[in-house]
């Protein structure tokens, strides 16, 4: 392969990099009541439990933990039903067959799905957060904004690597899928911290917590808390970095290799095209 | 160089521990600037074959190029080379619009802005789409979708385009207007290549320059429609008009069950090749005569699946009237025909022998191979 | 009297298919919610997901409560309060989704909806068939969920339920749970009839409701906390009341008056859901949306 041809597939790729995130972007225009559901839904429960610490007398900071980590949620639930079930969803309407056909990058189109996405869900997720805070007496205390944004692009990077992971999972799960995302749905919200510290917790056990730091969202909302809310610093978040680092290094070349794998059996066994299988 | 071939290509299922061969040693080769007529019943082979040389599947012996290039080797290269285009299925993204479903394919072949844009206005006027061009696909009727397609498979200006079915579901005008548009397609460079796999065995001799004949994973025949056709010089086709003498009122379905069975009778008849219900109306030859009813009416040495109930109305009037096509191996065999006939309480209104048609093609290879003839 | 007899006999006809219409929705339910046939999907949403919801508002007691210091009576009151909250909600939240998810499911998934709706029986039996198959798997995760995070949190976090097997007032307890249904379904019924003519709700309207019946409801925290005019919804809803009901009985309080809110409520969701049905239903029918596929 010369360096012309290399070239070549870098900008396909790009292109189709472009391409896949802007059909995410446009939905956002398209379907405007898509957002604001995905914004006032996780509103109307995480207000719950800011009533709940407040009729448990809880300290003031865990209204703000419960704000943070219903901003955070908007990501988690875009990578299982955004990213990890896509896949699944592109076979089932028939799209899937179009991008095996074409020469672009399998893993192109994913990150294309991932940026546009990760687009989406940060918009959301700050509104979630602008309208929390207006809603309830909560305060923050931000002292190291660079510290926040590496430890929020790190957390966004490790959570949609394990969405590209799962929705070549998904995908030869098949039908299956739908009900795994939706068994994901509430262990994710016990073990990685939506509503409550996990990590700085005495409740849980060492073992729970190493468990539950598999999950990238686990490290990224007790970070983003520490540094947004407790106003610590970058030395505070050093583990937490190196945790989701780790995390990316780990979840994108295994996305790339499930997506190899995934596309080499659903082409020997005649997978990949059909409908309902 | 071939566009297309394959090298002894076969394809494998495993179906709850059954072993299913789609395709069996399937040899083609289409040359540049062919359109190649791919006929099949349902579950011939047609679609996997398809399916295979699109990259999308494995074969599980055998070898394909496309312009030289292995499909399984350099599915890559291949896949910059070629588009395919099946009937009924999605062609984008719903909430997008006619024109930026065509943007977003033409990002997957990484088209320059200048090129995308210059071919999608070229294929929204070939497609006459113009006045949907920024209409959401989901709100397109199905013709437009399939335009819409249609128009996605040219997106690339594949050098080898596949057709699996394209015009299932259009009705006539959208039908005759795709089919056009192929023929012309190709015709405009010879460089360009499609296969085409269709049931519309009249779409197949309209449009096609080669017919391939494909049944139970084998391709049976493969030549020119004129020349498929000049393959029967030694069997005959004709119409028979007759009339049952018994005229005891019947049911519909038991005058279905009746005429199967004399269909059935006649087939396995000494000279007969294939027997089939004729319908009575003028509809002979027509589109809509396609190979899903002919395989329900019809029966090749009483081989075919007789398990047919087709309450085909049109076939036989109340009053015992019956129209059959029936393919002998020599127009000796009439009188013993009509005998067989009068014997089993027929009266014969008329016989005529016709032209052959690519249906006594189908039906004559379909039906020798179902004898273990061929 | 021949009028009259035919007249018996088509009431009899028409009940007949009314009740035929419940027990096949109730049959179909049964079969495509529970799912017995598939253990990974009979796990997934009839234990694992109502476990984990109900284990979400424990830990959150857990960690709130400890960081308060509130002391050990009103500690184990409250956990009572909101553990009770969590595991009850699971019945009007699985078959206000159930129902409000059905148009989704029978329309577009298996295009069954037109085939329903043009049989002779009307589309509400049939609806009421399906809340009660939901209700019937609801009430398998309200009594595995009852266990489990009472086990649970007993063990692990010393948080024990103050429920006494010869205080609890069975009779209003059993009574709650029809009643309650009842009302759910038709709430189920409403949601329904939006999903019916409309068709950008469809997968979130069941959240929306939920999300706001858990927040307004009295279900981990009590209503009163929330600000006036909004507490007053609170107080209307029968989900509020199906809850006290229950709350009560468990704990032998008197739970009659409660038990005539509930009542009330119910009698008005059903006949607000009966006119909203009939109403939607001819909208449908001018509007060609029984069924009309939506694409994305």
């Amino acid at each position: 392969m010369g360096t012309s041809d290399i070239m070549d597939d870098l900008i396909l790729n790009m292109k189709v990099v472009y391409a896949r995130a802007y059909v995410r972007l446009k939905g956002l225009l398209r379907e405007p009541h898509w957002s604001i559901a995905e914004v006032i839904i996780p509103l109307l429960s995480l207000s719950a439990y800011v009533y709940m610490y407040t009729m448990l007398n809880a300290p003031a900071e865990y209204m703000a933990f419960v704000i943070v980590g219903g901003a955070m949620l908007a990501f988690w639930s875009n990578v299982l039903w955004g990213m990890s079930a896509q896949l699944y969803w592109e076979k089932e309407t028939g799209m899937l067959q179009h991008y095996m056909l074409s020469p672009a990058s399998r893993m192109a189109v994913l990150l294309g799905m991932a940026v546009g996405g990760a687009l989406n869900t940060t918009l959301r997720s700050i509104s979630i957060l602008l309208v929390g805070t207006l809603l309830f007496p909560v305060e923050y205390n931000l002292i190291d904004i660079n510290a926040l944004l590496i430890v929020f692009l790190l957390t966004i990077t490790a959570l949609y690597g394990m969405g590209m992971l799962f929705a070549s999972l998904f995908l030869l799960y098949g039908r299956e899928a739908t009900h795994i995302a939706d068994l994901l749905q509430e262990p994710i919200y016990l073990f990685s911290g939506i509503y409550y510290p996990v990590l700085s917790s005495q409740i849980f056990s060492q073992a729970v917590k190493l468990v539950a730091s598999i999950i990238p969202l686990t490290f990224g909302i007790d970070a983003i808390r520490l540094l947004l809310i407790m106003g610590r610093g970058i030395g505070d978040v050093t583990l937490h970095i190196l945790g989701l680092s780790l995390l990316v290094a780990i979840l994108l070349p295994l996305a790339y290799i499930a997506l190899r794998r995934m596309e080499e059996i659903s082409k020997r066994h005649g997978r990949l095209t059909l409908r309902w299988q | 160089m071939y566009a297309v071939e394959t090298v002894d290509l076969s394809r494998v299922f495993e179906l709850k521990g059954k072993s299913i061969l789609a395709l069996d040693d399937v040899n083609i080769r289409i040359s540049k600037g062919e359109i190649l007529g791919l006929l099949g019943a349902n579950g011939a082979g047609k679609t996997t074959l398809v399916k295979i040389l699109s990259t999308l599947l494995l074969p599980s012996k055998g070898s394909a190029y496309i312009h030289g290039y292995d499909v399984v080797k350099y599915a890559k290269d291949v896949r910059r080379m070629i588009n395919l285009v099946s009937g009924g299925e999605t062609p984008g993204y719903g909430m997008l619009t006619v024109r930026e479903n065509l943007w977003f394919f033409s990002q997957l072949y990484g088209l320059s802005s200048s090129l995308a844009r210059e071919r999608i206005d070229m294929l929204i006027k070939a497609m006459e789409l113009e006045q949907y061009k920024d209409v959401r696909m989901h709100r397109l009727s199905t013709g437009y979708k399939q335009r819409l397609n249609l128009a996605r498979g040219f997106i690339n200006d594949p050098k080898v385009l596949f057709l699996d079915e394209p015009t299932l579901g259009l009705d006539v005008v959208n039908a005759k207007h795709m089919r056009k548009y192929m023929r012309d397609w190709v015709d405009s460079d010879r460089a360009r290549t499609i296969l085409l796999t269709t049931h519309y065995l009249a779409e197949a001799e309209e449009v096609c320059d080669k017919i391939a004949i494909i049944y139970k994973g084998r391709i049976v025949a493969y030549e020119t429609p004129s020349a498929l056709k000049a393959s029967l010089n030694n069997g005959v086709s004709i119409k028979v008009e007759i009339l049952s003498n018994d005229h005891t009122p019947t049911t519909t379905s038991s005058s279905s069950d009746n005429r199967s069975r004399m269909v059935e009778k006649i087939s396995r008849s000494s000279g007969v090749l294939a027997c089939m219900l004729e319908p009575l109306g003028n509809g002979e030859n027509g589109y809509d005569d396609d190979m899903g009813k002919h395989e329900k009416s019809s029966h090749s040495n009483g081989r075919y699946d007789s398990n047919s109930n087709n309450d085909d109305s049109s076939s036989s009037s109340s009053n015992g009237l019956t129209r059959l096509r029936i393919m002998l191996d020599d127009d000796s065999k009439i009188p013993d025909l009509v005998s067989t006939l009068v014997l089993n309480g027929y009266k014969v209104l008329s016989v005529k022998k016709d032209q052959p048609t690519l249906e006594d093609v189908y039906m004559r290879y379909v039906g020798m191979k179902d004898n273990g003839m061929g | 009297m021949a009028v009259v007899d035919g007249v018996h006999k088509m009431r009899s006809v028409d009940t007949y298919r009314t009740v035929r219409a419940v027990m096949q929705g109730i049959w179909l339910g049964w079969k495509v919610e529970s799912n017995w046939t598939n253990p990974f999907v009979f796990l997934t949403y009839l234990i694992a997901k109502p476990i984990a919801s109900v284990i979400l508002v424990g830990l959150v007691f857990v960690i709130g409560s400890s960081a308060s210091g509130i002391s050990d009576s009103s500690r184990e009151d409250l956990f009572f309060y909101t553990f009770t909250g969590a595991v009850f909600f699971i019945y009007p939240a699985t078959i206000t989704i159930s129902l409000a998810y059905l148009v989704h499911e029978d329309r577009a998934k298996y295009e069954a909806l037109k085939h329903i709706y043009i049989t002779p029986s009307s589309l509400k039996p049939y609806i009421v068939g399906r809340g009660i198959a939901s209700a019937i798997n609801a009430s398998v995760s309200v009594v595995v969920s009852l266990l489990v995070g009472s086990i649970i949190f007993s063990n692990y976090f010393a948080l024990h339920l103050p429920i006494h097997a010869s205080r609890v007032d069975y009779l209003a307890l059993i009574a709650s749970i029809p009643l309650g249904v009842a009302a759910f379904i038709s709430l189920g019924m409403i949601l329904y009839a939006i999903n019916l003519v409309t068709f950008k709700l469809q997968y979130s309207l069941s959240e929306y409701t939920t999300g706001i019946l858990f927040l307004l409801s009295g279900v981990v925290f009590p209503s009163s906390m929330l600000p006036y005019p909004v507490s007053l919804i609170g107080e209307a809803l029968p989900t509020t009341h199906f809850l006290n009901v229950v709350r009560a009985s468990l704990m032998g309080y008197n739970a009659y008056g409660s038990m005539a809110y509930l009542l009330l409520s119910t009698i008005l969701m059903i006949v607000i859901a009966l006119i909203f049905m009939k109403r939607v239903e001819s909208i449908a029918r001018i509007k060609g949306t029984i069924d009309r596929k939506a694409e994305y």
